[in-house]
C-alpha cells in the first residue's frame, strides 16, 4: 500500500512541480505572483478539447497548436498587456490583476462554452499495472517521466546556454543584469513564454485524471503556490522538491491520518516553512529587495 | 461644458435603466412558472437537465392549449450552485409572482431558500433529496424524487437481502446532500447489524481521491458505497479501477453514481457498477420520453430531467383537478394524494405525495453495462397500499 | 484648465456629509418596495464594512490579507451560535472581539514577512478556518450549517422585518465608518499612512511599526467579524461554504477597484459588485467577466481606483476638487 501511495503521490506531485516551476520563474524574473496560474492550465486543456475532440484535428498537431496558442495568449499577450504596465507599480497591483484575470478566464469559459466537466482521453492506457501489492496505472509513470524530462530540460537550458544564464542573471538581480547589457524585459518575456508552455504541457498530463472543467485550475494553482513556497521561490529544484512533497503529503495524510483535514496538513507545513525558513527548503535568501 | 453635460447624463441614464429593468410586466392571461436551479457551478449538469425537463413539459402543455386555457410562461434564475445566491435568486424570483417555483436541486440551497417561498405562499417543487427538507413542517414544499432516508430503506434492503453485506465502507460528499444520505444509510444499516468499517468524507468538486480510496481499500469491507455528485463520481470511478479497489470490494451507489453524466465522465470505468435509482431512461414507462430527449439534445437525459418533467405535469394535473389556479388549494390537495397514470398519462408513473411532501412510487435496481443502464429489478413502492385505487 | 479650488472639510460639512451617507444607507428601507433590492442594499452595507476593514490593512498599512472571509465566518458563527444563548447584542461585539484577537495572532507573521508569504499565510488561515467550520460538527453544525438564526430585538424595538433589520445594519455600518474616519484623522491615522508611504522614514520618526501594523491587521479583521455577525441574521442561516477563499478574493478586488487607501474606496467597490449587476441586467451573465476586465483596466489606467471617477464627477458638477476625507 505504501508503494502504491508513493507512486500516486509522486505522479500528482510531478504535475504540481511542473506548474510550480513556471510560477517561481515568473516571480524570479518579474516579481509577478501569478494567482491565475491555475487558469494557465485550464485554458490549454479547453483548447485541446476544442482542437482534438471538437474539430477532430490529429492529436499531435492539436498539441502543437495548443502550445503555440497558449504561448501567444498567456505568455506574450499577458506579458505585454498586463505585466509591462504594472511591473513598476509594485507587487500588489500585479497580484490583484492576476486574481482578476483568473476570474475572467473562468467566467468566460462558463459563458462561452460550458460550466460542466468534459471528458478528456488519456494518452497512455489507464490499465492497472501491478508491482507487488501495489496497483497503479501507466498514466502515473508517464506523468512522472514527462515532468522529469521537462524539468531537467529547463534546468539544462538555464545552466548551460547563454540565454539561460542571462535569464538567471535577470532573476537574481534585474538592475545589475541591465548594467551588464542584458535586455531584462526580453528575458521577462521569455520567462512568460516558458511558463505558458510548461503550463500547457502540464494541462495535458492532468486533464485525463481531473477532467476538463472551468475551475480545475483553482486547486492546481493553489497547490503549485504551496509547492513553490515550500521548496523555495527562487530555485528550480526548489519547485521540484516542493511539488513532490505536496503530492506526497496530501496522499499520505488522507490515507493514514484524516480525510477531514486533508487540506490542512500541507498548509501547516507551509506555515512552518514560512515562519522558520521563509526562503524555502532549498531556497536562498534574497539579498535584492524589490519595492 | 461637455464634461458637465456628460456628468449629469450618466447618472440619469443609469437611473432610467434601473427603473426600466423593473418595469417589465407579463401578459395578463399567462401563468408563470419560475425555474430556479443550478445553471452554473458544480451543479451545472443537474441544473441543465432540470431546466430542460420543465421547458419540454411546458412546451408540450402550451402546444396542447395550456392549463385551463392559460399558456405557461417560464423564466430561469441561476443559483450558481451556492446557497446564498439561491436565496437572492428566490427573492428575485418571487417578485415576478410565479404560480409555482421549480427548484432548487442542491439540498444545501433548498434547505435555506424554502422558507422564502413558504412565506410568499408559492408552492415549490424541489429536486433535493436530503431528508431534513421535509422534516421541518414546511407544508409548501414537494419533492420530485425519493427523500434519501426513504430510498435508503430500499437500498439497505437490497444490500442486506441480495448481497448479504456485512462490512461496508462509505465515501460521501461532505454537504447537506451527501451527509444527509450518509446519515440515513448508516442509521438503517447499523440497525441491521452491518458494520461500518470506513467512513470517508470528500469535498464538493474534489479532484484527487487517491488517499480516500487507499483508505477504503485497506479495510476489509466487502462493499464500497459511493454517495457523491456526478462530477466527483466521474473522477472517482476511473481511479477506483486504476487502484484496483473494485477487485477487493463491490462498488455500489444510489442515483448520482449511475447517471448519464457520471457515465459520460467515467467512460468504461463505470461498467459493472450497481445501484438503486428512482428513475432510469431505460425503464419501460420512461423510454419514449428519454428517446425524445436524445433526439432533441443528442445526449442522454439524467434523472433530474424526468423529475422536472414529471413535476411540471403534476402541477398541471392538480390545477385541472382543482379547476383553478389556487396555490393554497394546490398545497392542501397534493398532501396525502395519489396521482395515477391512467388519469394523467404524462406523469409517467403512479405517484403518491405524503403529508410532508415526500413521494412514494416504484424504483429500479440497475447495473451499468457498456455505458447503459440495465434494469435488474423493479422495486415496488414502500407502501403499495397507497396505490390501491389502481 | 484653470486651477480648481479644493473643498475644505469643515466640521459642519463633515457632519452634513455623514448625515447624507447615513441617509443613503438607510433610505432603501423606506423607499424600495422590492425585497430583493433591499436585500442587495443590506449586502452592500455589510460588504462595505468588510472592505473598509481590508482597506485599513491594505490601503493604510500596506499589508495584504486574504482572510477577510474567514473573519466574517468567525463573526457569523459567533452570532449564530450565541445569539440564542446569550444575546445578539453580546454576540456581535464578541464576534468582532474574537476576530480582533485572531487578527492580532495572524498579524504577527506579517511583521516578519511580506508579499506572497503574507498572502499565503492569510490564505492558509482562511482554508483552515473553513475546514474547522466544516468538520467540527458538534459545535458548528458541520456541512449542514446553522439554521433559524433569529434577528435581534432591543426592548420594544423589533429588528425582525427586513426593513428594520436593514436600518440596524446601516446604523452599525455608519457608526463604525464614523469611528474609522475619526481615527484616521487623528495622529494615529497619520502614522498608518506614514507606514504605507515609507516604512523606513516612519520608523525613524518614531512610529512603532510593529504595533501599528498589528493594530491595523486586528482592527481590519474585527470589521470583518462584525460584518459577518450582521450577515448571519440577514441570511437566517449560515454554512461554511459561504466563507470560502473566493469570497476573500472578491473583497480584495473590491478594495482595489474601489480605490485602496481612500476612505470612499470600499464603498464604491461594494456598490460596483452588488448593485451594478442589477442595473446592467442585460449583461447579467457577462457581468463578472466585465467586472474582472474593468478591474484590470482600472489597475493599469487608474492606479488609484474607481474613486478617481468619483473625484472627476465631483469636480465637474461642483467645480471644486473632491474633499480629502483623510489626511
Amino acid at each position: 500500500m505504501i508503494l502504491q501511495l508513493f507512486i500516486k503521490g509522486l505522479s500528482l506531485g510531478a504535475v504540481y512541480a511542473l506548474i510550480a516551476i513556471g510560477f517561481s520563474l515568473l516571480w524570479q524574473t518579474s516579481r509577478t505572483i501569478n494567482f491565475a496560474q491555475g487558469e494557465f492550465v485550464t485554458l490549454p486543456a479547453f483548447l485541446m478539447v476544442l482542437l482534438a475532440l471538437v474539430f477532430k484535428i490529429p492529436f499531435a498537431l492539436a498539441l502543437i497548436l495548443t502550445i503555440i496558442i497558449s504561448g501567444l495568449l498567456l505568455g506574450y499577450l499577458m506579458n505585454r498587456v498586463l505585466d509591462r504596465p504594472l511591473i513598476e507599480k509594485g507587487v500588489l497591483p500585479l497580484v490583484v490583476a492576476t486574481i482578476a484575470l483568473g476570474f475572467m478566464i473562468r467566467d468566460s469559459l462558463i459563458i462561452s462554452w460550458t460550466p460542466e466537466a468534459l471528458y478528456f482521453p488519456s494518452l497512455v492506457p489507464k490499465k492497472p499495472l501491478h508491482l507487488g501489492d501495489a496497483t497503479f496505472s501507466a498514466v502515473d509513470l508517464w506523468n512522472i517521466f514527462v515532468a522529469t524530462l521537462i524539468i531537467s530540460g529547463l534546468h539544462l537550458f538555464v545552466k548551460r546556454t547563454k540565454t539561460g544564464k542571462a535569464l538567471q542573471a535577470v532573476s537574481q538581480n534585474r538592475d545589475v543584469a541591465n548594467i551588464l547589457g542584458i535586455n531584462a524585459s526580453k528575458m521577462i518575456l521569455l520567462a512568460f513564454l516558458i511558463n505558458a508552455v510548461i503550463a500547457g504541457f502540464s494541462s495535458i498530463l492532468i486533464a485525463p485524471i481531473y477532467m476538463v472543467k472551468y475551475d480545475m485550475g483553482v486547486e492546481l494553482g493553489l497547490k503549485a503556490f504551496y509547492a513553490a513556497i515550500i521548496g523555495g521561490f527562487n530555485q528550480t529544484r526548489g519547485a521540484l522538491l516542493g511539488g513532490l512533497l505536496v503530492g506526497l503529503i496530501e496522499t499520505f495524510t488522507a490515507a493514514y491520518i484524516s480525510t477531514h483535514y486533508k487540506g490542512a496538513f500541507v498548509l501547516i507545513v507551509l506555515m512552518v516553512v514560512i515562519v522558520f525558513k521563509p526562503e524555502g527548503l532549498l531556497g536562498e535568501k534574497e539579498l535584492y529587495e524589490y519595492r | 461644458m461637455i464634461r458637465r453635460i456628460l456628468s449629469i447624463c450618466i447618472p440619469l441614464v443609469l437611473t432610467v435603466a434601473l427603473v426600466l429593468s423593473f418595469g417589465a410586466t407579463a401578459k395578463a392571461d399567462n401563468v408563470k412558472f419560475a425555474i430556479v436551479c443550478e445553471i452554473s457551478g458544480g451543479g451545472a449538469p443537474v441544473g441543465k437537465n432540470w431546466e430542460r425537463g420543465v421547458l419540454m413539459a411546458v412546451d408540450e402543455i402550451n402546444q396542447a392549449g395550456g392549463i385551463l386555457g392559460k399558456k405557461i410562461e417560464t423564466f430561469t434564475l441561476d443559483t450558481k450552485s451556492e446557497a446564498p445566491v439561491s436565496v437572492a435568486a428566490m427573492k428575485k424570483g418571487i417578485e415576478q409572482k410565479p404560480f409555482v417555483v421549480m427548484g432548487t436541486i442542491y439540498s444545501s440551497s433548498t434547505i435555506v431558500n424554502m422558507s422564502i417561498l413558504e412565506k410568499a405562499g408559492i408552492p415549490q417543487f424541489t429536486g433535493s433529496e436530503a431528508p431534513k427538507i421535509t422534516q421541518q413542517g414546511n407544508q409548501n414544499i414537494f419533492r420530485s424524487s425519493y427523500s434519501a432516508d426513504l430510498s435508503m430503506k430500499k437500498v439497505v434492503k437490497w444490500l442486506t437481502d441480495v448481497h448479504q453485506v456485512k462490512k461496508l465502507a462509505i465515501i460521501y460528499v461532505n454537504n447537506a446532500f451527501g451527509k444527509g444520505g450518509r446519515d440515513a444509510l448508516v442509521e438503517l444499516l447499523t440497525a441491521k447489524g452491518v458494520e461500518l468499517v470506513s467512513d470517508i468524507p470528500t469535498e464538493p468538486g474534489q479532484m484527487d481521491f487517491t488517499g480516500e480510496l487507499a483508505r477504503a481499500k485497506s479495510t476489509d469491507a466487502d462493499t464500497l458505497f459511493i454517495y457523491c455528485h456526478e462530477e466527483e463520481s466521474g473522477r472517482m470511478l476511473p481511479a477506483i479501477r486504476e487502484m484496483g479497489v473494485d477487485k477487493k470490494m463491490r462498488i455500489v451507489g444510489h442515483t448520482t453514481l449511475l447517471t448519464a453524466d457520471t457515465i459520460r465522465l467515467a467512460g468504461k470505468a463505470a461498467d459493472g457498477v450497481q445501484g438503486h435509482v428512482g428513475l432510469s431512461p431505460v425503464a419501460p414507462p420512461l423510454k419514449a420520453l428519454a428517446d425524445k430527449y436524445i433526439a432533441k439534445y443528442n445526449e442522454g437525459p439524467d434523472h433530474n430531467f424526468f423529475k422536472a418533467y414529471i413535476s411540471t405535469y403534476v402541477v398541471k394535473a392538480l390545477v385541472e383537478e382543482i379547476g383553478a389556479f389556487d396555490q393554497q388549494k394546490l398545497r392542501d390537495k397534493l398532501h396525502n394524494h395519489t396521482l395515477y397514470v391512467r388519469d394523467h398519462p404524462n406523469i409517467m408513473m403512479d405517484i403518491y405525495y405524503d403529508e410532508k411532501g415526500d413521494i412514494d412510487r416504484e424504483s429500479f435496481l440497475v447495473e451499468i453495462q457498456d455505458g447503459q443502464h440495465v434494469i435488474t429489478k423493479t422495486i415496488p413502492p414502500l407502501e403499495p397500499a397507497r396505490f390501491k385505487g389502481n | 484648465m484653470n486651477t480648481v479650488k479644493a473643498s475644505k472639510v469643515t466640521p459642519l460639512r463633515a457632519s452634513i456629509g455623514w448625515l447624507c451617507l447615513l441617509g443613503i444607507f438607510v433610505l432603501p428601507a423606506f423607499s424600495v418596495s422590492s425585497q430583493y433590492i433591499l436585500y442587495l442594499a443590506s449586502l452592500t452595507c455589510i460588504y462595505t464594512l468588510t472592505a473598509a476593514g481590508l482597506n485599513l490593512i491594505l490601503g493604510y498599512a500596506g499589508q495584504i490579507s486574504l482572510a477577510q472571509a474567514a473573519f466574517m465566518g468567525i463573526g457569523a458563527y459567533t452570532v449564530a451560535l450565541l445569539s440564542t444563548k446569550l444575546s445578539f447584542w453580546v454576540a456581535l461585539p464578541l464576534g468582532g472581539g474574537i476576530a480582533f484577537v485572531l487578527g492580532l495572532v495572524l498579524g504577527f507573521p506579517s511583521l516578519k514577512v511580506k508579499h506572497h508569504y503574507l498572502a499565503m499565510i492569510t490564505l492558509g488561515f482562511n482554508i483552515i478556518v473553513y475546514l474547522i467550520l466544516m468538520n467540527e460538527q458538534e459545535i458548528t453544525g458541520g456541512s449542514y450549517g446553522v439554521f433559524n438564526i433569529p434577528r435581534p430585538k432591543a426592548g420594544p424595538i423589533d429588528f425582525t422585518s427586513n426593513e428594520s433589520y436593514h436600518i440596524l445594519i446601516a446604523l452599525v455600518t455608519c457608526f463604525i465608518m464614523l469611528l474609522t474616519y475619526w481615527t484616521l484623522n487623528s495622529q494615529w491615522g497619520r502614522a498608518f499612512k506614514g507606514i504605507r508611504e515609507n516604512e523606513l522614514r516612519a520608523e525613524m520618526l518614531g512610529v512603532s511599526l510593529r504595533n501599528y501594523k498589528l493594530l491595523a491587521f486586528a482592527i481590519g479583521s474585527a470589521f470583518a467579524g462584525i460584518a459577518g455577525g450582521l450577515l448571519a441574521p440577514l441570511l437566517g442561516y449560515i454554512d461554511p461554504t459561504i466563507f470560502n477563499l473566493g469570497f476573500s478574493f472578491q473583497f480584495l478586488l473590491m478594495v482595489i477597484v474601489g480605490g485602496s487607501g481612500r476612505f470612499e474606496g470600499p464603498f464604491i467597490g461594494a456598490i460596483i459588485i452588488t448593485i451594478f449587476p442589477e442595473i446592467f441586467r442585460v449583461a447579467e451573465r457577462l457581468y463578472f467577466v466585465i467586472f474582472a476586465l474593468a478591474a484590470m483596466l482600472i489597475l493599469i489606467f487608474m492606479p488609484k481606483g474607481a474613486v478617481t471617477l468619483w473625484d472627476w464627477l465631483f469636480q465637474t458638477i461642483t467645480g471644486r476638487e473632491a474633499p480629502k476625507l483623510t489626511k
